[in-house]
């Protein structure tokens, strides 16, 4: 890692002023936390001093950012779950209820689903990435992405009823 | 009914945080990271050359610096990083960071170090044990001593850590 320059330290923090928010918002759908997704958007923006004069030649820098949350994200739910695997093996927790039939409660039904369904939902339908993308960011197979797609529509379209909604 | 993408992006947005951590904050992570970086890579360059130099003593004592006695080990330099920070006073929150001077006095010398406004600073010290002190015209006209909670080891080569960020605190009754 090397020192970033002041001229790059004002680069970052204007990038940081204009999507700090936006990033942390797209996290914290696949992290299930906003806690969670701000330390990992902040690592992000961390790590992007060091590589900013790589990274500045990017034509979208915001896609190298949101690559590297989306990662740490991965990396720290992992460590996690290693820690916990016996709670997990438990499934989610029970009673959870319902979402009323007059409201789509799209924040119950993803908290649903495993991380790795979450990030490829996330990336796909609402940043607008194809499958090789999403398995790019991820740094995953394009068939794990297709049947974790698979299983979060699955999952999704009767909580959601969205069935006519799923295009990947 | 809306499209997934509309109740994804609504959502995203409703988790969005109604404020941002300082910038700042995020450089001085960035810099103590790259202190801390620095300072492991001269310790693993001065490894080498101690090992290079108990083969080649000429060559390295032609390229030791000026006083450095021709044939052993180069002097190791570790960055030393830390903040200036007052504590306590009669309304005591967290700790601020303070302008000021540090001293590190240890090994036969003392080294003086000029803080930002923030109080930060770094330098480069040799290995060894420094008693850690600092001033800051904020407290007492400068006539008030600040201290770092323990003495501040210096690893030498080949050890494997250099030291956490050094705070010197201010205490204000």
């Amino acid at each position: 890692m090397t020192a970033a320059r002041p001229d790059a330290h004002d680069a970052v923090r204007e990038l940081y002023a204009a999507c700090y928010g936006r990033l942390v918002g797209m996290v914290a759908l696949a992290a299930g936390s906003r806690a969670e997704a701000e330390e990992c958007v902040q690592e992000a923006f961390v790590r992007l001093l060091g590589h900013w004069s790589r990274v500045s030649r990017y034509d979208d820098p915001e896609a190298w950012l949101r690559q590297v949350a989306f990662r740490l994200l991965a990396n720290r739910m992992r460590k996690a779950r290693n820690g916990v695997r016996a709670l997990l093996r438990h499934g989610p927790p029970g009673g959870t209820p319902q979402p009323s039939a007059d409201r789509v409660d799209v924040a119950q039904a993803l908290a649903r689903l495993p991380l790795g369904q979450r990030q490829v939902v996330v990336l796909h339908y609402l940043v607008g990435l194809d499958v090789a993308e999403v398995a790019r960011v991820l740094g995953t197979a394009s068939g794990t992405v297709k049947s974790r797609l698979a299983r979060a529509r699955e999952a999704l379209a009767p909580l959601l009823r969205e069935e006519g909604s799923f295009h990947a | 009914m809306p499209e997934l993408h509309d109740l994804l992006a609504a959502e995203a947005s409703h988790r969005e945080p109604p404020a941002r951590p300082p910038f700042d904050a995020l450089l001085r992570r960035h810099r103590h990271r790259t202190w801390r970086n620095r300072g492991l890579g001269g310790v693993a360059a001065a490894a080498v050359l101690a090992t290079v130099g108990a083969t080649l003593p000429g060559l390295l004592g032609a390229a030791g610096p000026p006083g450095h006695t021709p044939g052993s080990p180069p002097p190791v330099l570790v960055q030393v990083a830390g903040q200036l920070v007052e504590v306590g006073g009669p309304a005591p929150g967290a700790p601020r960071g303070v302008p000021g001077t540090v001293r590190f006095t240890g090994q036969g010398r003392q080294v003086t170090v000029a803080t930002d406004a923030q109080g930060h600073f770094s330098t480069e010290l040799g290995p060894g044990t420094y008693t850690v002190t600092g001033t800051t015209p904020l407290i007492e006209d400068g006539n008030g001593i600040c201290r770092a909670d323990e003495p501040l080891t210096v690893p030498g080569t080949g050890l494997p850590h250099v030291p956490d960020e050094v705070v010197v605190s201010c205490h204000i009754s």
